[in-house]
């Protein structure tokens, strides 16, 4: 099954630990897009079925898969997040989002369109994230928690900008350890503002 | 939703993807994060991995239960076909055999039986049938 030389793209056992890795991480925070107490989302599902869900979607049809848009593990990511607003949409439940159906699906195979799958997955994200949080707020409060701390405001200012690690280490002249310090300090804040911005918490 | 905190989600998804890519950039960062995550790690992907072997199976189940169907479907339109050039050219089997330009290398026409006959007829008119199917 795990066999590079039969279709090197396919390395599971590289891949599986990195999949479920991404996918807990993007869902564990979800106090402030979805709140810990909704009926749509993960309701029924466990985080991993998500990822078992892409890798059967690619199974089923390798073709749809188009290496010049980015990496298989790109194209199951997607597929990932595909899947988690494909289960909120049938979710009669879900009044959480104002544009769900309107974002949900853009960027599709096919159909001549050549976005990459990093690209597509920004868009795909959105409806998972409630819109009645004043994000304003929670830049300002992490703002506040980074205030000082150059390297995590850089950090934050790049990707306010849609830098991407990369970019942001040399527009900002960092070194490696300077990012992966400064990203751990940015990590704890944006963590303080998940729980600070919780909703179900403000309601109670 | 105001375009200023549409604009401000937006910068907000792409450092939840950023801290989601983070923890799974490399196989190391992932497993860390998994056991962090109080995962017995190695046993998440054993299960995982024989979890994939059981999809794959399934799929390439479905997959030849497919091929099948369409053979029998290929083999269907063929047999249809046979009798009906029969039928309608009035002419033998021999002579559609001939007609079709079927090769029979080291066989010889008249020693084969009618059933040999009409079965190479058969798969003939498959492989053109599937033949036509592919280049659409």
């Amino acid at each position: 099954m795990t066999n590079p030389a039969d279709d090197p793209a396919e390395d599971w056992e590289d891949m599986l630990p990195k999949l479920i890795a991404f996918t807990r991480k993007y869902t564990s925070d979800r106090n402030w897009f979805r709140g810990g107490g909704t009926p749509t989302f993960l309701a029924g599902k466990e985080v991993e079925d998500y990822v078992y869900e892409a890798i059967t979607r690619y199974l089923e049809d390798k073709s749809k898969y188009k290496k010049t848009k980015g990496t298989l593990m790109a194209f199951l990511k997607l597929n990932v997040i595909r899947s988690m607003v494909a289960n909120d949409l049938r979710k009669s439940e879900n009044k959480l989002t104002d544009d769900v159906f309107g974002l949900s699906f853009r960027g599709d195979e096919g159909d001549g369109n050549e976005l990459s799958y990093e690209e597509v997955i920004l868009p795909c994200t959105e409806p998972l994230f409630v819109d009645d949080v004043d994000y304003h707020n929670v830049k300002d409060y992490i703002n506040e928690q980074i205030k000082g701390d150059t390297a995590a405001e850089n950090i934050f200012l790049g990707y306010e900008y849609s830098l991407k690690r990369r970019e942001i280490i040399e527009e900002f002249e960092m070194s490696d350890s300077d990012y992966d310090n400064g990203f751990r300090r940015l990590k704890t804040a944006i963590s303080n503002a998940s729980y600070f911005f919780n909703p179900n918490k403000s309601k109670v | 939703m105001k375009p200023e905190n549409k604009d401000a989600k937006l910068s907000l998804l792409r450092l939840k993807l950023e801290l989601a890519n983070d923890v799974s950039k490399d196989i190391e960062s992932a497993k860390n994060y998994l056991k962090e995550e109080g995962l017995n790690v190695e046993k998440t992907i054993a299960d995982g991995l024989q979890r994939i072997k059981q999809i794959q199976m399934r799929v390439n189940a479905s997959k030849t239960s497919k091929e099948m169907d369409d053979i029998e479907k290929s083999k269907q339109e063929a047999i249809e076909w046979v009798d009906r050039l029969l039928a309608e050219k009035n002419i033998s089997m021999s002579e559609l055999l001939e007609k079709e330009e079927v090769v029979m290398s080291f066989r010889n026409l008249e020693h084969l039986s009618e059933d040999d006959k009409r079965s190479l007829l058969i798969k003939h008119f498959m492989l053109k049938i599937n033949e036509g199917k592919n280049k659409k």
